[in-house]
């Protein structure tokens, strides 16, 4: 009896010290979790920041590409996106603003100031680039028609001084003209005029002396914009990565601790004490319940509660490894699927295009609101009744170690769309460089030759006939030129209140002429006036251009119907369908770049669609597109509404 | 015994040196510094004395204190900007600046009116072709060539700190390359370097010598030797070259200020430069009716940066530059 009485104290006691080991192994657990969790928190906090940051630096490196900052592009082509660089730096400021971050305010203040100051060197700079174009046009005629060896000789020298990028080679140039100049016996008449272009008022070494001066001045401003904004934005970086670091659950290493111990412990008293057993169970039932993460139900259609293996098994998913793999792969639109391509979760944007209408018919869904990026739905299998097939576009897939389970990443029609923007921007940029330096060698080619077609030294019809073929060949490059340069946002707009219906009914003779006689045009414009602010004549040529090619994809016959309307957010839209033979998906995304022509070549030369994309985007309005082969095109443009 | 003493005192007094001598720092070839000194006495009756120095050393003497000197005249303009920028010089006003060509006078605007440009020189890749082919090597087309591990120690050229030509080849290769490629390429090139000598005239020497293959100079010092030493043979680098201009100041401290200018403003003239251009220093110099210069006679030799000047002489950036060479090794 004693021996048992004994024997009841040490099991006492045995009892009573793993009942405080499990308390305090309790309390850490807790502690832990809760630490875990305010970390998390934190977490979330700081890469909202951390993203916002992101997005100002990214904003700088679109202002970067935007001057061609990146590549040292022509500065004339900064000149017009300066008012852009400007919005988007304001942009940043604002973000900045939001963030308190007042440092990086201050420096992107001071970028800002340097930005215009640059933009004001660009400007006297072109004025004096203009100046130097019209003194070639001047020699260049000049030179042409002059008769005269020593004349020439001296013109030829004023002709290199104006292609002069150094000062050392000007001087030598100026130093030649003022030697032979003073050697030479040309006519007084002559000597005038070389005088008047030379140090005369129209002064080409003045005017290179300029040129070359601000381009030094220029080029060191750039060099320091690009220092300061890489510097910048490196700095920015640096914070983002230091604080960027995911926070571990470590706290379930404890909780397989204090698993291991209450098994024993419950095993240990399942056999001595089944009342103490009782409380212990009520103890780590409410420990339980305290876990962060918690489901709520938004739909059961069979009513049936989870078993707790389905419970931990959809946690431990989600809080180790799905929630992972996800903030790793930094993309939202996903959906896991099991081994027999059946769905089990997805996100919300996911769930929202795809699942949504099924809800009540096939689908057991619930949510989980600790999510990090979105909200998850889970998913139950779908009844064989059911079946539904679902269309994606799969981006990449990566396989949940353990789980029998993949999770497919989908290209959404956003990334898309972001994709297709980055592409038609780059594009722009480079179209824009190269249609405004061709430009400029057109205007001068044009101007010489109207001059030298009316010069009264052309007596021959012929000669008058070349040169006539050659301005005609001038004037269609010039035409492309100013396509491309639309395309590209180079184009000066003369943008004013308009009235687009208005506008449309005058095109209607117009549309009608320039679109095939098998095609009807058709109008269903909105009953009230709809005024926006834009280019009328640049929007007429839109409409046109968009007609055509919707002309042009009707086969034997068809209709091209042209809408007006008040969109979904309170935009005014424009939207020319048409029952052609549609595009096809694949080249969806490459209709708005310059040149691409789903015509026989010779036939198009693709830049239609890609002026039309350009002055939209310029307008700060947005096109959209969607076809479907062999059944239409839709082409919406959509443009700020105003009030009159 | 103290009568000597008596004339010694007498000889060096300040005020002796002051009215009967300009002194001047001559940072051009010493033939040219020679024969500007004997001309200016002989056409305009101005005695001077020259002390023959590379720029970057009289910059050095200028800021620890350059007593008794007036006139610094030649040397890469770089070097003068920076004196002038820290309060060194005195400022100049020419009687007849429309004379002087674009260059000249935008110097004189960016030192604001303290340094004016006098002659102009291009800097050029030097080899010795008989080298390069006895070992077998191309002939370097572009300064980014220079870094080539096959032109280990077959390079010579000034220490940037006391040359103003090393200076100029250095800051040349910072205005073409930026950022990370300047980074990349001028440790390939130090790599390649056998010896750095007190100023860019006397990298051409070992050269001669056969001692190396390569060597950075500005043409005019080399063209005339080129008849004399066939082996020898200029290269415009490919990139573009940078160039100098070669500048004459009055130094704050002179008591000469006005005889200074006045010698300055004289060796400007064309009796002055154009036995300078077409004979003697054969650098392009700055008066409009100056003859060209017998050196760079031909088109291939403009191939020119468009160089920054005012930048590159700030003392923080030539700070910075100086400090990023001296750093490689």
């Amino acid at each position: 009896m004693l021996n048992q009485s004994k024997s009841n104290t040490i099991k006492y006691y045995f009892l009573l010290s793993f009942f405080i080991i499990s308390v305090f192994s309790v309390i850490f657990f807790t502690i832990q979790m809760l630490n875990y969790d305010r970390e998390r928190k934190l977490y979330i906090e700081k890469s909202t920041h951390n993203s916002l940051l992101f997005a100002a630096m990214e904003l700088m490196q679109i202002s970067q590409n935007l001057t061609g900052l990146d590549q040292r592009r022509s500065a004339s082509l900064y000149a017009k996106e300066y008012e852009k660089v400007e919005s988007e730096y304001n942009d940043v400021l604002s973000i900045l603003n939001s963030l308190n971050e007042e440092d990086y305010q201050k420096e992107v203040k001071n970028l800002l100031v340097e930005f215009s100051e640059f933009n004001s060197e660009i400007k006297v700079r072109n004025d004096y680039l203009y100046r130097r174009n019209n003194l070639k046009v001047i020699l260049e005629n000049s030179l042409d028609l002059s008769t005269s060896e020593e004349n020439s000789n001296l013109l030829n020298i004023i002709k290199l001084s104006l292609e002069s990028k150094n000062m050392l080679a000007l001087g030598e140039y100026y130093r030649d003209l003022s030697s032979a100049f003073s050697m030479s016996n040309i006519p007084h008449a002559e000597r005038e005029k070389i005088q008047e272009i030379s140090f005369g008022s129209m002064n080409a070494f003045d005017t290179m002396e300029k040129i070359i001066s601000v381009n030094v001045i220029l080029n060191r401003h750039l060099n320091d914009l690009i220092y300061k904004t890489d510097f910048l934005r490196a700095t920015i970086s640096k914070t983002i990565t230091r604080d960027d670091k995911i926070p571990k659950n470590e706290s379930h290493y404890y909780g397989y601790i204090l698993i291991a111990i209450i098994l024993i412990f419950i095993t240990y008293l399942y056999t001595a004490n089944k009342n103490l057993f009782r409380k212990l169970y009520i103890i780590s039932s409410k420990i339980k319940s305290d876990l962060p993460i918690s489901y709520i139900r938004i739909h059961h259609k069979q009513n049936r509660t989870k078993t707790s293996k389905e419970k931990k098994f959809d946690e431990t998913l989600f809080n180790i490894k799905l929630s992972k793999i996800i903030l790793d792969k930094k993309k939202s639109n996903f959906i896991v699927v099991d081994d027999e391509n059946f769905p089990f979760c997805c996100s919300t944007s996911i769930f929202d295009e795809n699942f949504k209408n099924l809800e009540n018919e096939a689908l057991d869904t619930k949510i989980l609101t600790a999510s990090i990026y979105d909200n998850h739905y889970f998913l139950s299998k779908k009844t064989p009744q059911n079946t539904a097939i679902f269309d994606c576009d799969i981006a990449f897939s990566v396989d949940i170690p353990n789980e029998n389970k993949t999770i497919l990443f989908l290209n959404s029609e956003k990334d898309e769309r972001l994709r297709q923007n980055d592409r038609l921007n780059s594009l722009a940029s480079i179209s824009g460089t190269v249609a405004h330096d061709i430009n400029n060698m057109i205007t001068v080619i044009v101007s010489s030759l109207s001059i030298l077609r009316e010069s009264k030294y052309l007596t021959l019809h012929s000669d008058r006939k070349v040169i006539d073929s050659a301005l005609f060949s001038a004037d269609k490059s010039i035409g492309l030129i100013d396509r491309l340069l639309t395309f590209a946002r180079c184009k000066r707009l003369a943008p004013e209140i308009v009235d687009v219906n208005a506008l449309l009914e005058g095109l209607y003779e117009v549309i009608s002429f320039a679109t095939n006689d098998n095609v009807t045009v058709e109008y269903e414009l909105s009953k009230q006036p709809l005024f926006t602010y834009i280019d009328p004549g640049q929007l007429e040529t839109s409409i046109i251009n968009l007609c055509l090619n919707s002309s042009n994809a009707i086969g034997e016959s068809g209709f091209i119907k042209i809408k007006t309307e008040v969109n979904s957010i309170n935009q005014l839209s424009i939207i020319v369908e048409d029952n052609g033979h549609g595009i096809p998906k694949s080249i969806q995304g490459k209709v708005f770049e310059p040149f691409f022509t789903g015509r026989k070549q010779g036939e198009g030369h693709g830049l239609g669609l890609s002026m039309v994309y350009g002055f939209v985007t310029q307008s700060g309005g947005s096109i959209t597109l969607d076809s479907q082969v062999g059944k239409g095109t839709t082409i919406s443009i959509s443009f700020s509404l105003k009030k009159t | 015994m103290k009568s000597i003493i008596v004339f010694f005192v007498f000889l060096f007094s300040p005020l002796t040196i002051a009215e009967a001598n300009l002194k001047i720092f001559c940072s051009a070839k010493a033939n040219s510094c020679l024969w500007l000194k004997e001309r200016m006495y002989e056409l305009h009756g101005i005695k001077s004395e020259m002390i023959v120095k590379s720029s970057g050393e009289v910059l050095n003497i200028i800021e620890t204190g350059a007593e008794n000197f007036d006139i610094w005249w030649g040397g890469t303009g770089d070097t003068h900007l920076k004196a002038a920028e820290s309060g060194f010089l005195a400022p100049i006003t020419l009687k007849r600046k429309q004379d002087q060509l674009f260059w000249s006078r935008h110097l004189l605007d960016i030192s604001k009116g303290r340094s004016v440009g006098v002659y102009a020189g291009i800097l050029g890749i030097i080899v010795n072709k008989k080298v390069l082919s006895d070992l077998k090597l191309d002939v370097p087309l572009c300064w980014s060539d220079l870094g080539k591990t096959t032109y280990k120690n077959q390079i010579v050229l000034g220490d940037p700190n006391t040359s103003g030509t090393a200076y100029t080849f250095l800051s040349t290769l910072f205005q073409i390359y930026n950022g990370e490629k300047i980074r990349q390429i001028l440790p390939e090139i130090k790599q390649n370097i056998r010896k750095t000598t007190n100023s860019g005239y006397q990298a051409i020497l070992p050269l001669i010598e056969g001692e190396n293959a390569i060597s950075i100079a500005f043409i005019h010092d080399v063209i005339s030797l080129l008849d004399k030493y066939e082996d020898l043979d200029v290269i415009i680098p490919c990139e573009g070259t940078g160039y100098e201009i070669g500048a004459a100041s009055v130094i704050n401290s002179s008591k000469n200020k006005e005889k200074a200018i006045n010698f300055i403003e004289l060796s400007m003239q064309p009796n002055i430069q154009n036995l300078l251009s077409s004979d003697i220093g054969l650098q392009i110099y700055s008066n409009i009716n100056t003859v060209k210069s017998g050196a760079y006679n031909d088109e291939k030799y403009f191939n020119l940066i468009n160089y920054d000047f005012f930048t590159y002489s700030r003392p923080m950036v030539r700070k910075r530059t100086l400090e990023f060479w001296n750093r490689l090794d």
